[in-house]
């Protein structure tokens, strides 16, 4: 049998088969082992992480409320063209769905949806649900029923915007979410400005996400040094502070920003009473108080891989610099931070990543001007119930977040690998 | 070019030769443990290739560093070209540094780590060009140069890293065990490469490090350290031949250690009773009668004889081992002492068997007896030689 299995040149194997028979074995079971060791993580991430992703990427572009408010619509209006206004039998589907559907909350969702895309088809709809039901008997001519409860039926917009609705997927929420619209008629035109607010958030949010980044980039960057440079005692002192903000919650970290930055806080008051100033300061629940909650929440995120990174660079490199001529600010630029560059990138990277995300902070300690993208994700979620709209939101958020962590990869990971 | 500008009256009067550096009285210590460098005074000539040897610890790395500008010294002054270097910054010192790991810059090329202190010192591109070219010439990589230095071999690291700091014409060059990397066979051949560098060049060089083949084969002279102080200092052929502590001979190649006790001595020569035998040496330096001593014979001066010849110390072969040029014999002598000898290949008895009776002869002027240490243990070199 271990002449089958294995090659008969090789001396070891025919040698010692019940060993190599007992290794492969005790390999099998060594493995798994491991894969049920990571079962739960992976089953856990594939529940929790993978699942919701696919149904917000569906949630994103689904169209499904005419296919349920208004089936007999939805199978009538493919065999028309779509030119000029649908034919009989479509208007008569109309007329038949629209009762149904207002016996259940079916109108509602619909008449939203509808009017995402044309602005006064909820009052359509629902007027013209109110009055066929009131009629009681469907109507013989459904088309001149219609087109006398309101004109509206005898234009083709109303149709065309159902016929699009109609179809399994819409690029409808994408479309908005970059101040787009999509005309009854199909063409795509810049949304009316009062609808046009989503291409400022995102310039908000990467604006608000770099300055953040920035800042923490500026004020980690020569801690991070100083502990990479530091000797063993002082580099654990030190990690301390850079460590704690990861034992106390986000929430209370936030609020004790609030004790500090109110306008009477701390900060304010002991300035007065030093006479720096002579009127509270504006602290909080604006850009600079939520940049300073911001800045705080990310230092560790910056300093942790800069101080890995920076702790590799020998500081032989800066002494090279300084024999060959370079004063010591010179030798930092050309010598050591060029070194540097990869763990800055890391840094950079993983704080704008975090910051693009940030949504309690702002909550707290901004104000209306300072929401980001993922504020309009939950307003989008939990209040208006547009599920579309924030899971497009949310999957631009998402693809921002890729972009940069390739980028990144990119930029700083093929440069970065000196070795 | 930068220059060290001298200012008028400082300089020693013009009586060559003049040193181009001079420690004067140089110590230093760090707030916990022993000082590192006790009150050190050494001069370095112009054109002389000066090697500190020592053990790990011994002070030579910190007294190159002091030069170079990277620590400072705790007393005492360092003069370069007679002026006093405490206030000038490292960077402003002019002078050339090879690191033990050659410190070449991972994000440039080769030519750009070259022309590095051309552009510290704002020299114009075309000019800086062509003096990279010519140093990459000069170490034969001209053909590398926009390599970057990790796609490079050791060897040649180095020699990127000499050119880098030969480049600027710097006063004088340091060097920082700067083959130590290196496998043994290329480290010969770039000892060579750069002595011959430092004769076309007529370079002044101050070189560290732990093997004293190394420092034998390049230098022109060498301070042997010591727990922090220069043990002796002088020429390979010096150091080697007439050691004048038992440290130096132990450091610099192979000896024969005896202890004994001086009984009497007649001109340059002493008798040094040890256990069992009495024995014919030269003092070394100020001894009298009774004086603890440590013999130190090196194995080639050792001469094989037939057992109970006069003259001869009666001993037996403990084992021998063949190294094709030569042989080396352990022997036993003395009640227990173990003698090695190393004997040309043609001086080799045909057979010699383990247990064999032979005698051991040596000229008195290679038996050198010198003052035993105070504590053996605390001065005794660990061998570094490979």
């Amino acid at each position: 049998m271990t002449d089958m299995v294995f090659d008969a040149g090789n001396a070891d194997a025919v040698l010692r088969p019940s060993l190599r028979r007992g290794g492969r074995g005790a390999l099998w079971r060594r493995r798994l082992a491991g894969f049920v060791l990571v079962m739960p993580m992976l089953l856990f991430s594939l529940a929790l992480f993978g699942a919701p992703l696919v149904q917000t990427l569906w949630y994103a572009v689904a169209s499904p409320e005419v296919g349920e408010s208004l089936p007999h619509v939805a199978a009538q209006i493919r065999r028309w063209d779509g030119e000029g206004l649908p034919p009989d039998p479509v208007y008569a589907a109309m007329a038949g769905d629209l009762v149904e559907a207002g016996k259940t909350r079916a109108l509602f969702h619909l008449a939203s949806r509808l009017n995402y895309e044309l602005t006064g088809a909820r009052r359509l709809l629902t007027r013209t649900e109110t009055r066929l039901e009131r009629a009681d008997d469907p109507p013989q001519d459904a088309r001149a029923a219609l087109i006398a409860i309101d004109k509206e039926w005898g234009q083709p917009e109303i149709w065309q915007v159902v016929r699009r609705a109609a179809l399994p997927v819409t690029a409808h929420y994408f479309l908005s979410a970059f101040d787009l619209r999509q005309e009854p008629d199909g063409a795509i035109v810049a949304a009316p400005a009062e609808n046009a607010i989503f291409l400022n958030i995102m310039a908000r949010t990467l604006w608000m996400s770099s300055v953040a980044t920035a800042l923490a980039l500026l004020l980690g960057f020569p801690v991070a040094y100083l502990l990479a440079n530091a000797s063993a005692r002082w580099r654990g002192l030190l990690l301390i502070p850079v460590l704690l903000p990861f034992w106390v919650s986000l929430i209370a970290r936030l609020c004790a920003w609030i004790v500090l930055l109110q306008k009477d806080g701390i900060i304010n008051s002991s300035l007065i009473s030093l006479g720096v100033i002579d009127s509270p300061l504006p602290l909080l629940f604006n850009r600079l108080g939520t940049y300073i909650a911001m800045v705080h929440v990310l230092l560790p995120f910056v300093i942790l891989p800069l101080y890995s990174v920076l702790q590799a660079i020998p500081p032989t490199y800066m002494r090279a610099a300084s024999s060959l001529g370079a004063s010591p600010v010179r030798a930092f630029f050309t010598a050591y931070l060029p070194q540097a560059l990869p763990g800055l990138g890391a840094a950079a990277s993983l704080a704008f990543i975090i910051s693009i995300g940030f949504y309690v902070t702002q909550t707290l300690v901004g104000g209306p001007k300072e929401m980001m993208m993922s504020y309009f994700v939950a307003f989008y979620a939990t209040q208006t119930v547009n599920w579309g709209m924030a899971a497009a939101l949310a999957i631009i958020l998402m693809a921002i977040t890729l972009i940069i962590y390739v980028a990144s990869k990119r930029i700083f990971g093929a440069d970065g690998a000196q070795a | 070019m930068l220059h060290v500008s001298i200012p008028p009256g400082s300089v020693a009067p013009s009586m060559p030769p003049i040193p181009i550096v001079r420690y004067d009285r140089v110590s230093k210590s760090y707030t916990r443990g022993a000082p590192v460098v006790r009150d050190l005074s050494l001069d370095i000539m112009p054109g002389e290739f000066l090697t500190l040897l020592g053990p790990s610890g011994s002070g030579k790395t910190t007294t190159l560093m002091m030069l170079a500008g990277f620590d400072e010294p705790s007393e005492g002054q360092i003069y370069l070209n007679g002026r006093d270097l405490a206030d000038v910054p490292a960077y402003r010192r002019n002078l050339g540094v090879v690191f033990q790991n050659y410190a070449l810059f991972p994000h440039l090329s080769v030519a750009d780590n070259v022309g590095y202190p051309l552009r510290m010192r704002g020299i114009r591109r075309a000019q800086a060009g062509e003096k990279v070219r010519a140093a990459l010439d000069m170490v034969r990589l001209g053909a590398f140069a926009e390599r970057k230095p990790t796609q490079l071999s050791g060897g040649q690291q180095q020699r990127v890293a000499l050119a880098r700091a030969l480049v600027f014409e710097p006063e004088m060059v340091l060097m920082d065990e700067p083959l130590g990397a290196l496998d043994k066979q290329l480290r010969e051949h770039m000892q060579v490469e750069m002595k011959d560098l430092q004769r076309r060049l007529g370079l002044t060089v101050l070189y560290v490090t732990h093997d004293q083949g190394e420092a034998l084969a390049m230098s022109d002279r060498v301070a042997v350290f010591n727990n922090g102080q220069i043990e002796q200092i002088g020429g390979p052929r010096e150091l080697y031949e007439a050691p004048l502590t038992p440290f130096v001979a132990q450091f610099i190649g192979e000896n024969n250690r005896l202890c004994g006790k001086i009984e009497a001595i007649k001109g340059n020569e002493c008798r040094v009773a040890l256990e069992g035998a009495h024995i014919v040496a030269s003092p070394v330096g100020t001894l009298a009668p009774g004086a603890a001593v440590e013999l130190s014979i090196r194995p080639e001066r050792m001469v094989l004889t037939a057992p109970g010849e006069a003259d001869a110390l009666p001993a037996s072969v403990i084992d021998v081992t063949y190294l094709g040029d030569h042989c080396r014999l352990r022997l036993s002598a003395l009640g227990g002492e173990t003698l090695m000898v190393k004997l040309p290949i043609q001086q080799v008895p045909e057979r010699l068997l383990p247990g064999q009776p032979v005698g051991v002869r040596w000229d008195p002027l290679h038996c050198r007896a010198m003052t035993a240490p105070a504590s053996a243990a605390g001065t005794r070199p660990q061998q570094e030689n490979d």
